[in-house]
């Protein structure tokens, strides 16, 4: 793997670098844009508190209004996501104390207590993401319906974490033709989500 | 900014100096932050499980306006 071909994850923290140095710059839609990004997988980690749903979105919300107003803290000294889910886990630990409660962790199969940021920083990407129950089944569906080509490669992406060059090099496909499929995959699924959302009439994301 | 750009985007696989041109797409196109919008969810819900609601970033989004970045 060459410099000029990074893998996923370094891809990512590099993005995510520069995006945090353009919103420190005033560039506001940046860091939207890693709010769009990272919003389900810290909901799922704030999640396994134990915590109700309004609750849950609530801590959320607080940990990216935190993570915005302190951003001139991230030294990059790990990747953004880490930095982020810290804060995550604070706020809502610090939401626990106040109620009297023990910081208590559900595990994904709800039977053990581990550490998220642990998890995390030791690359375990199981804490997931969340969504909604409704588009769940959407996606899942389209995900039946698409031409295996297109599910191999959106599953090696978005499921086993794979670069595009580790895509193309396992399939035997050019790059470009990764990209494609990638690409045409998750239209395939966004054709059928767009019915039920407004973004597209939005100012708004 | 094509949808394969916006679609390479998130997964960090657009070439640099095309990142502000993404952005600034962002900014001012409904249609391509529904594009990247889909796009996210598509691979958050093929990581992960699903709850009853979905949408805080248009609510999270909101309470940021106004807020600012304290200085270092």
């Amino acid at each position: 793997m060459t410099s000029d071909h990074p893998p996923a994850a370094a891809a990512i923290d590099e993005l995510d670098r520069r995006l945090v140095a353009r919103a420190l710059a005033g560039e506001r839609t940046a860091f939207d844009l890693l709010v769009v990004r990272y919003q389900r997988r810290i909901a799922a980690l704030i999640s396994r508190y134990r915590l109700d749903a309004a609750t849950i979105e609530d801590l959320t919300q607080d940990a990216f209004l935190k993570a915005y107003r302190g951003l001139a803290g991230f030294r990059g000294d790990s990747t953004f996501f880490t930095w982020l889910a810290r804060i995550a886990i604070n706020t809502a630990k610090t939401h626990l104390s106040e109620r009297g409660r023990r910081p208590e962790v559900a595990s994904l199969d709800d039977d053990a207590e581990i550490d998220p940021l642990a998890a995390i920083a030791s690359g375990d990407s199981t804490e997931g993401a969340v969504v909604s129950r409704q588009m769940g089944e959407i996606i899942a569906r389209a995900m039946d319906e698409m031409s295996p080509d297109l599910r191999e490669a959106l599953v090696m992406r978005e499921v086993d974490g794979r670069s595009y060059q580790e895509i193309g090099a396992a399939l035997g496909i050019p790059l470009n033709t990764v990209r494609s499929r990638i690409f045409r995959a998750r239209e395939f699924v966004a054709m059928k989500l767009r019915p039920l959302t407004d973004v597209s009439r939005s100012k708004r994301w | 900014m094509t949808p394969i750009q916006l679609s390479r985007l998130i997964d960090g696989d657009l070439e640099p100096d095309l990142l502000g041109a993404a952005l600034g797409a962002l900014g001012r196109d409904p249609a391509a932050r529904e594009t990247v919008t889909l796009h996210q969810l598509v691979g958050d819900a093929l990581r992960g499980r699903v709850v009853e609601d979905d949408g805080y970033s248009r609510r999270i989004l909101a309470a940021l306006d106004g807020v600012r970045i304290d200085p270092a």
